[in-house]
C-alpha cells in the first residue's frame, strides 16, 4: 500500500526542485538559440571540426542538409495507405501456472481518400517451448528475461510491420503506402548488443530482413518518437562553443567544467520547437555512432517535424531518406496522422489500442491456460506465493 | 420460412428480450439500424425455432472504454475517407421483446420454450412473415406488459403492420380493439397510444 501522507511532503521538495530546475532552463534555453545563430554562420568547418574530434564523448549528428533548411509540408495526393504495428507481453512468471510468455501485435491498414475498409486487429504471438524460454549462455541454461521478451517483441512489430508491406504491396501494386512504427528505429539496438554472440547473429539477421523487406516493396518506413529526450543536435552545437580548434575533449578539459557544457542538458526538440512553424521539418541529420554491421545499408537519419501538439522526432534509415519522394511522403503523411490523431499518430494510437494487454486480459489469459493444461491432463499449480497475493489473512 | 441475409447477432438473450449487435456493412464498416417497433427474429439453428421479437430500443456509442466519441465537424463520405478506423470503433446494439415464436410453420404468440442463444444470428422479417404473424395479435398484451415499454414501441409496431398490409383499415381497427380490450383499466395509456397512431 501506498502511504500518500508521507509521500506528499517529499513531493513538496520535488516541486520546489521542479520551479528551480525550469528557471534554469530558460536561461540555456537562451544560449542554446544564440550558439545556434553563431553555428549557422560557420556550418562547414563546425561540421569539419565533428569529423576531426577525437574521442568526443557526446553522442552527436551530422547534418546531412543545410543548417537553415526548413521544408514547408508538402502537397500530397490524399489516396495513401498508412501501415503500422505495435506489440505488448505478458512476461513470464514462476508463481503462475506454467512459465510461457505472450507477445501481442497489434497491425493496422487505414486506406485514406477512398473509403475502403481499413484493417485493425490483433496477433497473439505464444512462446512456450524449451527454447523459447530458456537460452544456453556459455552452457548454461538461463531463464529469458524480460529484457529478452522486450526484444522478441520488437523484433515481430519489425517482422509484422514487414508481413503487411508484402500483402498490401500484392493488393495495392499502386498506391502510396507509409509504414510507421512508434519508438526509435534502433531502440532494440542496446538489447541486441547485450546478447551472447550466437543469438546476437539471429536477431540481426531478423531486424536486417525486416528492413530489407519493406524496402523491397518499394515502402517508406519511419519511426514517430513523441517527447524525444535525444541530444545529437544539441551535441553538434557544443562545437560552436568550443575554443579549440581540434577538440581533444579527455585531454583539454576537465569533465563537468568544459566551456561547451552550459548546453546541456537540452533536448534537440526544444530547440526545433524555437525555430520550427507549423507542418516545417528540420534538416536531415544522421548519427556519428557507427552502424552495426548487419544493419549497413539501414543508416539511421532523423528529422523533426513541427505536428502542432509538439516537435516530434522522426527516424527513418538511409535509403528512405535519399530518394525525396519518400522523405516528402514521410513528413506529409506523418503530419496528416497526427492531425488525424489529434496530436498523435492516429494508426499508432490504434495499433497501440490493439495490442494492448489489459489486466483483465492476462486474467483470463491464464484462465484459458489453466483450462487448456487441464485438458491435457497436466497437473498445474500456482505458486504459494502467487496464492498469497490473490488472497490475504486477518 | 425463408431466411435472409441476416441484419445482426445475439449477445444477449432471455425469456423476454434479446439484444443483438447490428451487422456491419462489409463495404464501409457502418452499422445499420432496424426500425422501431421492426418485426426481427433470432434464428436458433440446431432447435430449428425462429424468435419473434419488436424492436424496443436502439442504442449506438463506442466500442470499448478507451475510444470516446468527439465532433470532428466532417461529413459521412469525408469521415470515410479521413477517418476510416471509427466505423469500426463504434458498437450499434439492438433490444428486441419477444412475442412469439415459429416452429414447423406455425406462427406462436407466446413465449418459446428457450430463449435465443448468444450468437444466433438476427434477421428482418419479411413482408409475409409480418402479415402471416399478424393474423391475430394477442402478442400485444405481452408487449404491452413487459416491463418499461414505451408507448411508442407498441404504436411504431402497429404502424410497422399496417404499412405492411398495405394500409389495411380492417386491421387498424382490429388492433384498436384488441388495445382497448387490454387496456380497459388505463384510459390514459390507451390515449397515449391511440394518439401515436395518428397515420
Amino acid at each position: 500500500m501506498l502511504n500518500l501522507a508521507k509521500l506528499a511532503s517529499q513531493m513538496r521538495h520535488a516541486a520546489f526542485d521542479f520551479r528551480e530546475e525550469a528557471s534554469l532552463f530558460d536561461g540555456r534555453r537562451a544560449l542554446v538559440r544564440q550558439t545556434w545563430n553563431g553555428a549557422l554562420l560557420q556550418e562547414a568547418s563546425l561540421v569539419e571540426k565533428l569529423l576531426q574530434a577525437k574521442d568526443f564523448p557526446w553522442g552527436s549528428a551530422r547534418p546531412l542538409e543545410p543548417l537553415n533548411h526548413r521544408a514547408a509540408l508538402p502537397d500530397l495526393a490524399p489516396q495513401h495507405i498508412v501501415l503500422a504495428t505495435d506489440g505488448s507481453q505478458i512476461v513470464p512468471s514462476r508463481h503462475e501456472i506454467s512459465p510461457c510468455y505472450l507477445v501481442n501485435i497489434g497491425r493496422i491498414r487505414y486506406l485514406y481518400g477512398t473509403g475502403e475498409r481499413p484493417l485493425q486487429e490483433s496477433e497473439p504471438f505464444l512462446y512456450h517451448r524449451e527454447q523459447d524460454l530458456y537460452t544456453q549462455v556459455r552452457r548454461q541454461f538461463v531463464g529469458v528475461s524480460e529484457q529478452w521478451i522486450g526484444l522478441e517483441r520488437g523484433l515481430k512489430e519489425f517482422e509484422e510491420l514487414a508481413e503487411l508491406c508484402v500483402e498490401t504491396r500484392r493488393l495495392w501494386p499502386e498506391r502510396p503506402v507509409l509504414a510507421m512504427i512508434d519508438g526509435s528505429l534502433t531502440g532494440l539496438l542496446p538489447e541486441l548488443m547485450a546478447l551472447p554472440q550466437t543469438l546476437q547473429m539471429t536477431a540481426f539477421k531478423r531486424l536486417a530482413g525486416a528492413f530489407n523487406q519493406i524496402r523491397s516493396q518499394g515502402i517508406p518506413l519511419c519511426a514517430y518518437i513523441s517527447q524525444s529526450r535525444r541530444t545529437e543536435v544539441i551535441n553538434f552545437l557544443r562545437l560552436q562553443r568550443c575554443p579549440y580548434e581540434r577538440p581533444t575533449c579527455e585531454t583539454l578539459c576537465t569533465e563537468g567544467q568544459e566551456p561547451c557544457s552550459g548546453l546541456a542538458p537540452f533536448p534537440d526538440r526544444q530547440l526545433w520547437q524555437d525555430i520550427l512553424d507549423l507542418g516545417e521539418r528540420s534538416p536531415l541529420f544522421t548519427p556519428l555512432a557507427t552502424t552495426p554491421e548487419p544493419l549497413q545499408g539501414h543508416e539511421l537519419c532523423f528529422f523533426y517535424l513541427h505536428c502542432g501538439a509538439e516537435v516530434a522526432r522522426i527516424e527513418i534509415p538511409r535509403w528512405v531518406a535519399d530518394r525525396p519522394e519518400w522523405l516528402m511522403a514521410v513528413h506529409g503523411y506523418v503530419f496528416s496522422q497526427v492531425e488525424k490523431g489529434r496530436g498523435y499518430p492516429i494508426a499508432l494510437a490504434e495499433a497501440h489500442n490493439q495490442a494492448v494487454v489489459k489486466s483483465s486480459d492476462r486474467a483470463q489469459f491464464y484462465a484459458l491456460l489453466s483450462r487448456k493444461l487441464a485438458d491435457a491432463q497436466i497437473g498445474i499449480q500456482v505458486s504459494r506465493k502467487e496464492l498469497k497475493k490473490r488472497r490475504g489473512i486477518v | 420460412m425463408t431466411a435472409f441475409e441476416h441484419i445482426g447477432e445475439v449477445i444477449e438473450a432471455s425469456t423476454i428480450h434479446f439484444l443483438s449487435q447490428a451487422l456491419q456493412n462489409p463495404e464501409t464498416g457502418e452499422r445499420q439500424s432496424p426500425r422501431l417497433g421492426r418485426l426481427v427474429k433470432a434464428r436458433g439453428e440446431e432447435n430449428g425455432l425462429y424468435i419473434l421479437g419488436v424492436v424496443s430500443h436502439v442504442e449506438t456509442r463506442s466500442m470499448d472504454g478507451v475510444h470516446r466519441p468527439v465532433a470532428l465537424n466532417l461529413t459521412r463520405r469525408e469521415l470515410r475517407e479521413q477517418q476510416p478506423q471509427i466505423f469500426d470503433l463504434l458498437s450499434l446494439e439492438f433490444r428486441a421483446l419477444i412475442v412469439g415464436y415459429w416452429e414447423k410453420g406455425i406462427y406462436y404468440q407466446h413465449f418459446p420454450p428457450y430463449p435465443p442463444q448468444i450468437h444466433d444470428f438476427t434477421f428482418a422479417c419479411n413482408s409475409d412473415e409480418v402479415i402471416r404473424f399478424s393474423e391475430r395479435l394477442f402478442c400485444l398484451r405481452n408487449l404491452i406488459e413487459a416491463p418499461g415499454v414505451h408507448d411508442e414501441v407498441v404504436a411504431a409496431f402497429i404502424r410497422q403492420i399496417w404499412e405492411v398490409r398495405g394500409r389495411d383499415s380492417e386491421f387498424l381497427l382490429k388492433a384498436g380493439q384488441e388495445l382497448a380490450y387490454l387496456l380497459k383499466d388505463q384510459y390514459e395509456r390507451l390515449r397515449s397510444i391511440a394518439a401515436r397512431l395518428q397515420l
